[in-house]
């Protein structure tokens, strides 16, 4: 359960969007809107952890797992956070095991299949296509540290093939019907089958405002 | 456990990176050798003046030479992205620098300071002195790294980082410099080395345990 209170995020001392306050339980879509410079990528990367709140609060509310070891939230971005000498595979191991985890190599291959790129396991990531890239990063929502995190995607669907696509968004649906908590921003309309979605609209915003 | 599955996993991506870009270490090599070369030109062949002069010239090459790569230390990862990988682990900051500082201390140290007796040769410094001279680069090292840390995760993605991590860095090592280069003029003198190197492994000890808390929370305030 992500609940926001009156949410401002600065950048460069200006407020980007009105106070944002919604709460999402598990099984919710929320999908974040607005356009370009609007502060969706900067409210993502907040609900991360990664960037601090000028005022407002961010609540995490979770069951208590049975996992000992699961996240709250897996957020991935624009960049996809690769370095180009690296194969697939040690990008994959280190990304899960900066964190803590040990991955074996099966569930690694199992993965990169899913999404269709088991045959680039052992190539450079330097190498790759960015549609491949991109690829490789999203595999991660495959792991096993995944099924029990929250997502937070940032854009998934760009430079994805329509194939890809599809595959995404049936993954990313049968997550939300598992009771997975996901936040989008996204300016393709791609078909997410969601029993509850929550919209969010971001608009511009100056203090002083009514 | 999984503290040492993150620590492993930091150390081993470093080390892969450094011996799949060899120009990472390869580089500071090449400019400690330009360094070294060039003073003997400068100053002549008297070999009594080039051996004092020689120490000290040898260990600020190694010094500057490692000071080169410090400026990425964190900003080729913040511009790529994967420096969110580390941010949000939910391991200790700290620890993963650490490691990571480890890997990198490792992978320029060891050159320079196998290289360190070979460029003695320059200066015609005897063996032992460039032995000792070796043992007190490979102590400064990584007391530079981990000073140089602190500067590099203050100024990550700001611009003109390279040359104030060196203003801010170079500095707080001096003592290092100090301790280093008198062991090896302790040895050339025919004393022992043995107190100035204990000064600079204690300095060496020092930044350890500061500089990787002191990096964590440079670092979460400069990606904020």
């Amino acid at each position: 359960m992500l609940e926001l209170n009156k949410v401002v995020i600065e950048r460069g001392g200006r407020a980007l969007f009105a106070p944002l306050s919604f709460s999402a339980a598990g099984g919710v879509l929320v999908r974040v809107a607005g356009v370009n410079g609007a502060g969706k990528t900067t409210l993502l990367r907040a609900l991360a952890g990664l960037t601090s709140v000028e005022s407002g609060t961010i609540h995490w509310l979770r069951k208590v797992s049975p996992h000992k070891n699961s996240r709250t939230s897996i957020f991935i971005g624009h960049s996809n956070g690769m370095k180009d000498a690296l194969t697939a595979r040690e990008t994959w191991a280190y990304n899960e095991g900066v964190d803590g985890n040990f991955v074996t190599d099966a569930e690694i291959e199992a993965a990169l299949h899913k999404m269709g790129v088991a045959s680039l396991i052992d190539r450079r990531v330097g190498t790759l296509s960015q549609g491949q890239k991109k690829r490789v990063a999203l595999s991660r929502l495959f792991s096993s540290s995944a099924a029990n995190a929250a997502w937070l995607l940032d854009e998934p669907f760009v430079a994805l093939d329509a194939a890809t696509q599809i595959l995404l968004a049936q993954h990313v649906s049968a997550a939300l019907a598992r009771g997975a908590l996901v936040v989008l921003t996204s300016h393709q309309a791609i078909d997410i089958v969601a029993e509850r979605v929550l919209e969010i609209e971001l608009t511009p915003w100056k203090r002083g405002d009514a | 456990m999984s503290l040492t599955v993150a620590a492993r996993a930091v150390f081993v991506r470093e080390l892969t990176l450094f011996a799949r870009r060899k120009s990472d270490w390869a580089n500071p090599l090449v400019f400690f050798l330009i360094v070294c070369s060039l003073f003997p030109f400068a100053i002549g062949s008297e070999s009594e003046k080039l051996k004092l002069i020689g120490v000290g010239a040898v260990f600020v090459g190694a010094l500057l030479a490692a000071m080169l790569t410090l400026p990425r230390l964190f900003d080729e990862d913040a511009k790529d992205g994967s420096l969110q990988h580390i941010l949000l682990s939910r391991e200790p900051l700290a620890a993963l620098i650490l490691a990571r500082l480890a890997a990198v201390s490792v992978a320029l140290a060891l050159p320079l300071a196998i290289a360190t007796p070979v460029f003695s040769l320059f200066y015609a410094l005897p063996t032992d002195v460039a032995l000792t001279l070796a043992v007190s680069v490979f102590i400064a090292v990584p007391t530079l790294v981990l000073i140089g840390a602190i500067a590099s995760a203050l100024l990550v993605s700001a611009r003109g980082g390279a040359i104030l991590t060196a203003v801010l860095v170079l500095p707080l090592t001096i003592p290092t410099l100090i301790f280093g280069a008198g062991a090896a003029l302790k040895v050339l003198f025919g004393q022992s080395p043995a107190a100035e190197l204990a000064l600079q492994a204690a300095y060496l000890l020092f930044a350890l345990a500061l500089c990787p808390l002191a990096a964590a929370a440079a670092l979460r305030i400069s990606t904020d």
